[in-house]
């Protein structure tokens, strides 16, 4: 996952690098995500997680396209 | 056995910005070094940390990166670097401590800057792409 500084400069370094457009969130998006995904990564109750589990913190982000279908 | 030492590769990496040896985390819980290798191979076949095809050592524990990347996230007085634009953002989730990232943007080079505070993110106009669905993200999980 890469970092850009506008939408357009997403779609341009599509083009230069030959690769398709996939999803494009905002920090704040993403910052959401990482709460869900990363906040009890240090805990060594986390073993991992199943796509249903995986799934449902897509959702409960919002992420609802067939992009985040596990 | 097995989690113990995810736990402990994950808690040396927050408390040392890098992860340990096979060697190091041996010594730690009182293993075989062999026993430990094979405890991190079952852990990369589990996709739970990412050991380097070519060295054999710990090349990711998400979202901690072994290695220098494009985004460096400075936190509890320490540098620490992430494997991607999402995991930037791990970082400060995973540590629950505020911080100040530093990116550099993959098509001007330039480098932007993001501040957690309080479990808040600075306001920002930036965008993260993400090139790949999610059920293809193990196919490669250095290019993803």
């Amino acid at each position: 996952m890469l970092i850009f500084q506008s939408e357009g400069l997403i779609d341009q370094w599509c083009k230069r690098n030959n690769q398709q457009r996939g999803e494009i969130l905002s920090v704040a998006q993403v910052w959401q995500l990482s709460k869900l995904w990363y906040h009890n990564r240090l805990s060594e109750e986390f073993h991992g997680r199943s796509n249903d589990q995986a799934a449902a913190i897509f959702r409960q982000a919002g992420l609802t396209s067939s992009f985040w279908y596990v | 056995m097995l989690w113990r030492v995810r736990a402990y590769i994950y808690r040396h990496f927050a408390e040392n910005s890098h992860p340990p040896s096979a060697e190091e985390t041996a010594r730690h819980l009182k293993l075989e070094v062999r026993a430990t290798e094979n405890i991190f191979t079952e852990l990369n076949e589990r996709h739970a940390i990412f050991l380097d095809p070519e060295t054999g050592s710990i090349r990711m524990a998400n979202p901690f990166s072994a290695v220098q990347t494009n985004y460096r996230v400075l936190s509890n007085g320490r540098t620490y670097y992430a494997n991607c634009a999402w995991d930037m953002l791990g970082v400060p989730s995973a540590l629950h401590s505020d911080a100040t990232i530093q990116a550099i943007c993959s098509e001007t080079n330039e480098m932007v800057k993001l501040h957690i505070r309080h479990g808040q993110v600075s306001a920002s106009d930036l965008r993260i792409h993400f090139p790949i669905p999610f059920s293809k993200w193990f196919e490669d999980l250095a290019y993803t």
